[in-house]
């Protein structure tokens, strides 16, 4: 006969082990952890693309043009800049709507006639503003054609001995003060929401499994039968959550700032400098918050009555991380802001990307907050182990 | 040896169980028989250390099992009523699981294992994931993860539910197997012919009340009947003064 207890600390050892290979095995699990780090940089590739399309520069720019012959030299103007102008199709409103085409130009029969006689001509330029591949090669053609428009009036101004600047009293020039453009923003938002919603839902499915899905499988009775302290078990299954949350924010943070390295973001003006230094930053400022999410995840999943509605109300706890995207700019701002998890690693990420290193305190708050946060759910959920009708209710 | 000493359990308004005391000794196989909801369950429940008693003890080898939980469950193997399993992993995972949490490990483990594994039969089954399992292989699982420390004590919860008649028969090999080797074994159920087939001391319990106890044949003169069902079905509907 032999007596054998094991401590704390080998218990929990076990318990991890056991459940890390269980969940590993569970490709459900693995596919939704899978998700959060693969969605990360293929958004921001996506939204990389679709900016990239419509800030850049329209290299080979062709216009349809109906009534070419009526303005001569408009038209080579428009060809000395760059513009290959084409014969028009017939119904070229049907055609740009369509997308055939992506824009035609109608000049009309009286251009010429309204010119000599010193009035003022309407050009019809058609577009589809649906269409936003085509919008830098709009904004350059009407560009163009206002900048020639100009210059008659003023042409006309001189002829009657007007000074032309009489008739613009008033120049507008833009000086764009921003740090990036709208895509930095963007970007500034994102990497931070999805390596945060990484360290929620990557620990989700698993952390159901092990503690709902335990009791519906009814194999809690027989492991609680064990001699073992009821916190090792606990602690086992909520380090195993832990474990599935750090390796997804750890796969989201690396997959994004790969991602950010490879593309040319720096020619949208966006200077974000990636190195060992910003992984290590956004992992240890998102680490506390995996503590806290695996924490919450096991103690709500414990209290539920079945996995379904382990899963149903757990899912409403994932998408806690997107919450402050809402509230971004809204209300005071202060040092205690830091001290409300989520929003507090998402801002001091934010911070960071920005160029700006928060101040010791704000990233001590926002992790020893998280970190208590965490300590709370486990102690919860070890006194719910110990509950007679934990272990045999349903 | 087990002791149950007065045990009282109530949920809200209903007793489960009112006042239940037996002992089972070593050597022997000692059967907890009543209807259902008699509160068989729940006196094992109170005896393995998951369920604390409103009054009374429970003891293991004269250890408490309410106060000292741990010392006392590592005296005893046990099978609960229910008997979940890990899909995900394979038989031979889950007895090593077990007997890492009971403090095994490396060489030892291994041999305790295929020990196992080969008494049990289930060399054939030993690698496979428990997904598809019979219920005859998951209970042999179950059996070969409570035993695997090797436990002085066996509570068994209703063991034969839902197996068929080859595993039932393994199962009573094993139980009496464990006996032989002076172990103790208390086992509930209420199925009159698998107690009087393998047990050598009856315990009846009916309401959450002991109504009789010895051994099948005590039971028989105490009921006045030579017949054992009629004697089970007599005493469980509560002919107290006959019996004590």
């Amino acid at each position: 006969m032999t007596i054998k207890t094991l401590s704390v600390w080998r218990s929990i050892k076990v318990v991890l082990k056991k459940e890390a290979k269980d969940g590993l095995r569970d490709w459900k699990a693995i596919i939704i952890a899978l998700l959060i780090p693969a969605m990360g940089p293929l958004m921001i590739i996506w939204m990389f693309s679709t900016l990239a399309d419509v800030s850049e520069e329209p290299e080979y720019v062709t216009l349809p043009v109906v009534g070419s012959e009526n303005a001569p030299h408009l038209i080579s103007w428009l060809e000395q800049n760059g513009i290959t102008i084409h014969d028009p199709p017939d119904n070229p409103r049907e055609r740009v709507r369509d997308s055939i085409i992506d824009m035609a130009m109608v000049i009309p029969d009286d251009y010429q006639k309204k010119i000599s006689d010193g009035k003022r001509v309407t050009i019809e330029f058609i577009t589809n503003s649906e269409d936003r591949s085509t919008g830098a090669a709009a904004e350059k053609i009407t560009g163009l054609v206002e900048r020639y428009g100009a210059q008659i009036g003023m042409l006309r101004l001189l002829a009657r001995g007007v000074n032309p600047e009489i008739a613009s009293p008033m120049e507008v020039k833009e000086v764009d003060a921003s740090k990036g453009n709208a895509f930095a923003r963007d970007i500034l938002i994102i990497v931070p929401l999805y390596v945060c919603l990484a360290a929620f839902v990557c620990s989700m499915m698993v952390a159901v499994d092990i503690t709902a899905g335990e009791r519906e499988r009814g194999s809690i009775e027989t492991l609680l039968l064990n001699p073992n302290p009821r916190i090792a078990f606990v602690l086992g299954k909520y380090l195993t959550a832990v474990a599935f949350s750090i390796a997804g924010l750890i796969l989201t943070a690396t997959g994004s700032l790969a991602v950010l390295d490879y593309l040319p973001v720096e020619e949208l003006g966006i200077a974000i400098s990636i190195n060992s230094r910003t992984f290590a930053y956004l992992v240890i400022t998102v680490l506390p918050l995996a503590l806290m999410a695996s924490g919450l995840m096991i103690l709500v999943s414990s209290l539920a009555r079945s996995y379904k509605e382990s899963q149903a109300t757990l899912s409403f706890i994932t998408l806690l991380p997107v919450i402050p995207v809402f509230i971004e700019n809204v209300g005071p701002t202060g040092s205690w802001m830091y001290a409300i998890p989520i929003f507090s690693q998402q801002r001091l990420l934010v911070d960071a990307f920005a160029g700006e290193i928060p101040p010791n305190l704000h990233f001590i708050l926002s992790g020893v907050v998280s970190v208590i946060i965490a300590a709370v759910a486990v102690c919860l959920t070890t006194r719910l182990f110990h509950k007679e009708s934990f272990i045999f209710g349903r | 040896m087990i002791q149950a000493i007065n045990l009282v359990k109530k949920f809200k308004q209903v007793t489960a169980v009112d006042g239940v005391s037996f002992e089972a000794g070593d050597g022997e196989i000692t059967g907890l028989l009543g209807p259902n909801g008699a509160g068989k369950t729940t006196a094992l429940r109170m005896l393995y250390g998951l369920l604390s008693a409103d009054s009374g003890t429970a003891e293991i080898d004269g250890v408490d099992a309410l106060c000292r939980r741990q010392e006392a469950q590592s005296l005893i193997g046990a099978l609960p009523d229910t008997l979940g399993l890990y899909r995900r992993l394979t038989a031979r995972e889950h007895i090593r699981y077990f007997g890492e949490l009971r403090g095994f490990s490396g060489k030892e483990l291994e041999t305790r294992t295929n020990e196992l594994i080969g008494i049990l039969d289930m060399k054939e089954i030993a690698d496979r994931r428990v997904a598809g399992f019979s219920a005859g292989e998951r209970m042999k699982v179950n059996i070969a993860r409570a035993l695997i420390h090797g436990p002085q004590n066996m509570l068994l919860d209703e063991p034969t539910n839902g197996l068929d008649i080859m595993a039932t028969r393994t199962l009573r090999g094993m139980l009496l197997a464990l006996k032989k080797n002076g172990k103790c074994i208390l086992l509930s159920s209420h199925i009159m012919q698998e107690v009087s087939a393998l047990c050598d001391r009856i315990v009846i319990i009916s309401r959450g009340r002991v109504v009789a106890s010895g051994t099948p044949d005590e039971i028989r003169e105490s009921a006045g009947t030579d017949d054992l069902e009629d004697a089970f079905v007599s005493l469980a509907n509560g002919d107290f003064e006959v019996t004590q």
